[in-house]
């Protein structure tokens, strides 16, 4: 499959692209990182997850109209830089005593990171409890950005407007299961 | 109790702003309501924090389904240090090792991509203040709310209509920067940073990010020494930025 190919499937949401661009650069991935920076291969795995994920949100946002280098490149500088990142958290968090390091933002900026991370637990849950109808609508919507006319086809709805409106239906579900108004 | 009309319009409405759905006529109008109603502010905020908690949930799941894949296939093998019997396999080995050195080289990563992964709009902290009717709004009060929705390419005229002032100047090289126009952006992100303007350390940041992209990579570092030096919300992200260049 070429590139420009992999970057149209993913601009439709269609995920089983992504499991094959996984399958297919998983151990590649694993024994290089590894080999050049020494982690474990459970961190490997996991960092590679997420640069899968940011692959498919940067080609979402259309960061990647200017990519000049393979997807497989891309992907990798994006682990690269990922368990890098996360190498360098291990070390830091720890002290030598082994007690939390507070470095960083300041203390109001923590707050507020905690507050927004509750918040969105809350969301979560309250997703958790809307019914997977639902959750796959407005996934489509937010996530994975389609038009309505491709929610649709996806969600065999009868025309754009069942679609918009059930979208509707489904945020005001939500709202209420989080006492909005 | 069924919600008068009105509001369950509004709440339409701000579901299509988040949704990026509304034109800029509609976008205006929409800010005229708010304007007049300062509770409705509360819902275009809740709608922003439920968008962001879909996505985030999406991500979780996305990561679940590959971890679930991961759980199907066979352990990776990472290849163990051998000793070498014969120095022909020793040689054999080394072969390999330059040819795995070139083609792992390949994989460094160029200016775009490391542009790509640390670049990310500029975010202001204090959102929009609406004053008065939308017809009162200057054109700077209606490009920040244009560019904190995203629609950079709408905000750009406006800010380019309005008040000369730093804040203005600091605002159209991010525009700029959004709209991939690198070179327009460092322009006045030097001027900017040459008469120590504020916020002096990101105005800093997305100058050495810019430079980045350019491939200018000695001014970058220049700058993300100066970042990696001191007490400010990029050093982190500076000194990363610094050891891959």
């Amino acid at each position: 499959m070429t590139d420009d190919l992999i970057i149209r499937q993913i601009l439709k949401g269609d995920y089983t692209v992504l499991d094959a661009i996984y399958k297919e650069y998983r151990e590649e991935f694993c024994t290089w990182i590894c080999k050049k920076y020494g982690g474990s291969q459970e961190m490997a795995l996991d960092v590679y997850q997420d640069a899968i994920i940011v692959l498919f949100q940067n080609i979402k946002e259309e960061k990647l109209s200017e990519l000049t280098s393979s997807i497989k490149t891309y992907l990798f500088s994006i682990g690269r830089f990922k368990f890098i990142s996360e190498l360098r958290k291990k070390k830091t968090v720890l002290t030598k005593d082994g007690e939390l390091e507070i470095a960083g933002p300041g203390l109001d900026m923590e707050d507020d990171r905690i507050l927004k991370e509750e918040r969105l637990t809350q969301i979560e849950n309250a997703l958790e409890q809307l019914g997977e109808h639902c959750r796959e609508l407005l996934k489509l919507y937010y996530y994975k950005q389609l038009s309505m006319t491709d929610i649709m086809i996806q969600m065999d709805y009868k025309n754009t407007s069942t679609a918009k409106n059930q979208k509707y239906k489904c945020m005001q579900k939500l709202r209420k299961l989080m006492h909005l108004k | 109790m069924t919600k008068p009309m009105e509001e369950q319009e509004v709440l339409k409405k701000i579901e299509d702003f988040v949704g990026g759905e509304l034109n800029q006529e509609e976008e205006f109008q929409l800010m005229s309501i708010l304007n007049n109603n300062p509770k409705y502010m509360d819902l275009l905020n809740d709608e922003k924090d439920l968008a962001e908690g879909i996505k985030q949930w999406s991500k979780k799941e996305l990561k679940e389904r590959l971890q679930s894949i991961e759980a199907t296939l066979n352990p990776i093998q990472l290849e163990s240090r051998r000793s070498y019997k014969t120095p022909l396999l020793a040689a054999a080995s080394v072969s390999i090792l330059i040819a795995l050195y070139f083609v792992f080289n390949t994989i460094t990563p160029n200016s775009q991509d490391l542009f790509n992964t640390y670049y990310e709009p500029y975010q202001p902290y204090a959102p929009v203040t609406m004053r008065g009717e939308v017809s009162d709004l200057d054109s700077f009060d209606k490009a920040q709310f244009l560019y904190e929705s995203g629609e950079f390419e709408k905000a750009l005229p406006l800010y380019l209509n309005s008040e000369p002032s730093d804040e203005r100047d600091f605002f159209i090289a991010q525009t700029q920067l959004a709209l991939n126009n690198v070179d327009d952006a460092i322009g006045i992100l030097e001027n900017l940073h040459k008469t120590g303007a504020h916020p002096k350390t990101t105005i800093t940041w997305f100058l050495a990010l810019s430079y980045v992209k350019t491939e200018n990579f000695d001014a970058s570092k220049t700058l993300l020494q100066e970042l990696s030096t001191t007490d400010n919300a990029y050093q982190e992200k500076a000194k990363e930025l610094l050891k891959s260049l």
